[in-house]
């Protein structure tokens, strides 16, 4: 067997069960079982990756993906407490938009592998460049340190910025209202429910809870 | 990146490491080292703005054209921080309300993100000067989280203004797929050299103006402001009015003195029609209102509308050097001037919501009387903001006039002129409310606060003094925009 029937045999497992868990993320109905359907996607995305010699990227894409972002949806999903109602198939309002645009979307794809289409000019970053760094990890280390560096440091004082905003807005207790002009959200919210004639049995999340 | 690129940087070093600075000492010393904060804020701003004014690197560009260091990014570098540091005074008459340290850090992340608004060289650096203003600003909104009102406005401006700048970095990915490069000037030399009629550079383009446009506040996309200056804690509300805008509006002339000349035919109607919309349903909308807040806030989409009145000419002239040096000094004078009487305004505006707890106008009734310093000085400002003499908004107002008249803008600026009488109806109505309404039992005066009152003096002074003496300042923004222009044509 040479070398390239066994890239061949590894990418087209890497595409299959990429596309395998896809089908997985949207058709499962527990929702914690979508999630995990999701890390199995964005691992074999990163393999995909890796085969385009685009390790750093592959790293990133998991760092970032598997390791944030689906154990933020897990923590969600853990704090919410979906329960066995929520456990229903979900999706199917919009199911015929999404068969159309994905359509599209694959249309796209098909036309984009087929010709090259050009309207601009291209970037200082060719492939040339990359490969004279000696790789793509080193081409973006020159590029993200060196060039892009002012930005780099801004968006660290950025995210800075946002969690002391986060922090502030969550950690504020609502106070007595003194007025009903200044009531409170989350007062305002459980007489809203109180109106509404909501019962208790039916919502896990009642008016008392609510209330804080 | 060489050494000399960082004293480029410094006032936003500087500004970082107080911010910083005042969140630790909070941590660890809590409620009573407020006014110390207080002290150790103002003092360093004014180090910034010595700084930035003294040790400025030479003109050019730093951080491999990520930022510029010219004139024009050291007048706006003095005028954002000395906004921050009002607004932060003024909001240490409510630090038994808020979080004053964490209020406090946020405009200083706020105003860093201002800076390079002023500054910006790249579209990477508008990006992200445009993202650091706005979420400390979202959250200041919000600050007093159980508030309907402030949750309301702040949940309006978040969502529309995440999706505004969503629109922003897609026309910013369009602009950088087309010429291969984010730098501003190179995006004019590319498209000189290839034509302006693509019609992608447009989508492009027109993606990056609503979304600044949204951030101006300027009509069609102006639908947040009222709520988020309504709900807003005042202070907050006079920093988003003062400083973001400004700092977003800095970084829009910068896009369209460097960017943009290729396309002048093409976006001179849009920015004229925003202008006049922005103008005719700011100052209309702003009679049918009874809170002050809210009036102000349509004051303030009027006020935009003013100020891209001056950004069309200049687009419309990048080749007529001595009009485009005119109408950005003319945006510049109007942005310095803006500043001061909408801080003083919504100083004033504070005290008498400490008194009665309400901005409508009925809470301005007998002020003359109980407060007569503080209705003096509400005076003053609304006089400035209709554009009477000899308040600086007079001549903010006669520059723009000018340069709309020289650039053959006639029926612009007759439209000014016409607005601006309509706007006479509104502000002069708060005065009326001060000085002309007797109420019984009258009414206490405001309480006394030594931070409303520095704000509303300073704010004052400096809207007489620009009134009587604009030519300083004007000439000094003309200095600053000569070192523009040669940037410009030698990128």
């Amino acid at each position: 067997m040479t070398s390239e029937t066994l890239l061949t045999l590894i990418f087209a497992y890497f595409a299959l069960a990429s596309v395998v868990f896809a089908v997985l993320v949207i058709m499962l109905r527990n929702p914690v079982q979508c999630a995990l359907s999701l890390v199995g996607v964005v691992f074999h995305l990163a393999g995909i990756f890796i085969l385009l010699r685009a390790e750093f990227l592959a790293a990133a894409h998991i760092i970032i993906y598997a390791g944030a972002i689906i154990v933020l949806f897990l923590f969600t999903m853990m704090l919410l407490n979906i329960g066995a109602v929520e456990r229903v198939r979900q999706f199917h309002v919009q199911a015929p938009l999404a068969i159309v645009i994905g359509a599209i979307l694959f249309l796209e794809f098909i036309v984009l592998t087929g010709a090259t289409i050009t309207i601009g000019a291209q970037g200082p970053h060719s492939p040339a460049w990359v490969a004279g760094q000696g790789g793509n990890v080193q081409a973006l280390g020159q590029v993200l340190f060196r060039d892009y560096l002012l930005p780099f440091e801004v968006a660290s004082v950025l995210l800075t910025a946002a969690v002391v905003g986060a922090i502030v807005l969550a950690r504020q207790r609502p106070r007595r209202p003194r007025s009903s002009s200044e009531m409170g959200v989350s007062e305002w919210m459980a007489e809203r429910y109180e109106k509404a004639n909501v019962r208790s049995s039916n919502r896990p999340n009642s008016a008392e809870e609510i209330g804080d | 990146m060489q050494i000399e690129d960082l004293t480029s940087i410094l006032p936003e070093i500087i500004l970082t490491l107080i911010a910083a600075a005042v969140l630790m000492v909070d941590a660890f010393g809590g409620r009573r080292t407020h006014r110390g904060l207080m002290g150790l804020i103002v003092v360093g701003s004014v180090v910034a703005i010595l700084v930035s004014v003294v040790l400025r690197a030479d003109s050019g560009t730093a951080f491999s054209g990520m930022v510029l260091t010219d004139g024009y990014a050291v007048f706006f570098k003095v005028l954002f921080i000395a906004i921050a540091a009002l607004s932060i005074v003024l909001a240490f008459a409510q630090s038994q309300d808020v979080p004053f340290a964490e209020l406090s850090a946020l405009i200083l992340f706020a105003t860093v993100g201002m800076l390079l608004l002023g500054a910006t060289g790249d579209l990477i650096t508008l990006y992200l000067g445009v993202e650091l203003t706005s979420i400390p600003v979202y959250v200041l909104v919000a600050i007093k989280r159980d508030r309907f009102r402030a949750t309301e406005g702040a949940l309006k401006y978040f969502l529309l203004g995440a999706f505004a700048s969503g629109v922003l970095l897609y026309g910013i990915a369009w602009l950088f797929g087309l010429t291969g490069t984010t730098n501003l000037a190179n995006i004019a030399l590319y498209v000189q050299s290839q034509g302006a009629d693509n019609p992608w550079f447009l989508l492009g383009l027109g993606l990056l103006l609503v979304g600044l446009a949204f951030k101006v506040a300027a009509v069609p996309f102006h639908m947040w402001t009222p709520d988020a200056y309504q709900g807003a804690p005042t202070p907050s509300t006079a920093f988003l009015a003062a400083g973001a805008k400004m700092g977003a509006m800095a970084g829009l002339l910068r896009v369209v003195v460097h960017g943009l000349e290729p396309w002048q035919d093409m976006v001179l109607p849009i920015v004229i029609a925003i202008a006049v919309a922005s103008m005719i349903v700011g100052n209309f909308v702003a009679i049918w209102q009874r809170d002050v807040k809210r009036l102000l806030a349509y004051s303030s989409i009027a006020h935009t509308g003013y100020m891209l009145v001056g950004i069309a000419i200049v687009h419309a002239h990048s080749e007529a050097g001595g009009l485009m040096r005119d109408a950005v000094a003319a945006v510049m004078f109007y942005a310095v001037v803006y500043a001061l009487m909408t801080l003083g305004a919504f100083a004033v505006t504070f005290a008498v919501e400490r008194r009665t707890d309400g901005t409508d106008l009925e809470n301005f009734q007998n002020l003359g009387r109980s407060s007569p310093l503080m209705a003096v000085a509400m005076a003053v400002f609304m006089i400035s903001l209709t554009g009477i003499p000899p308040a600086a908004g007079f001549f903010g107002k006669l520059y723009l006039l000018q340069v709309a008249v020289n650039a053959g803008l006639t029926w612009v600026a007759v439209v000014l002129v016409l607005t601006s009488t309509v706007s006479a109806y509104y502000y002069l109505r708060v005065v009326v409310n001060m000085y002309m309404v007797d109420i019984q039992p009258r009414l206490l005066p405001v309480p006394a606060s030594t931070a409303i009152g520095a704000v509303v003096a300073i704010g004052m002074i400096g809207t007489l003094v620009l009134g009587i003496y604009p030519a300083g300042a004007v000439e000094w923004a003309q200095a600053a925009f000569e070192e523009v222009g040669k940037l410009a044509t030698s990128p």
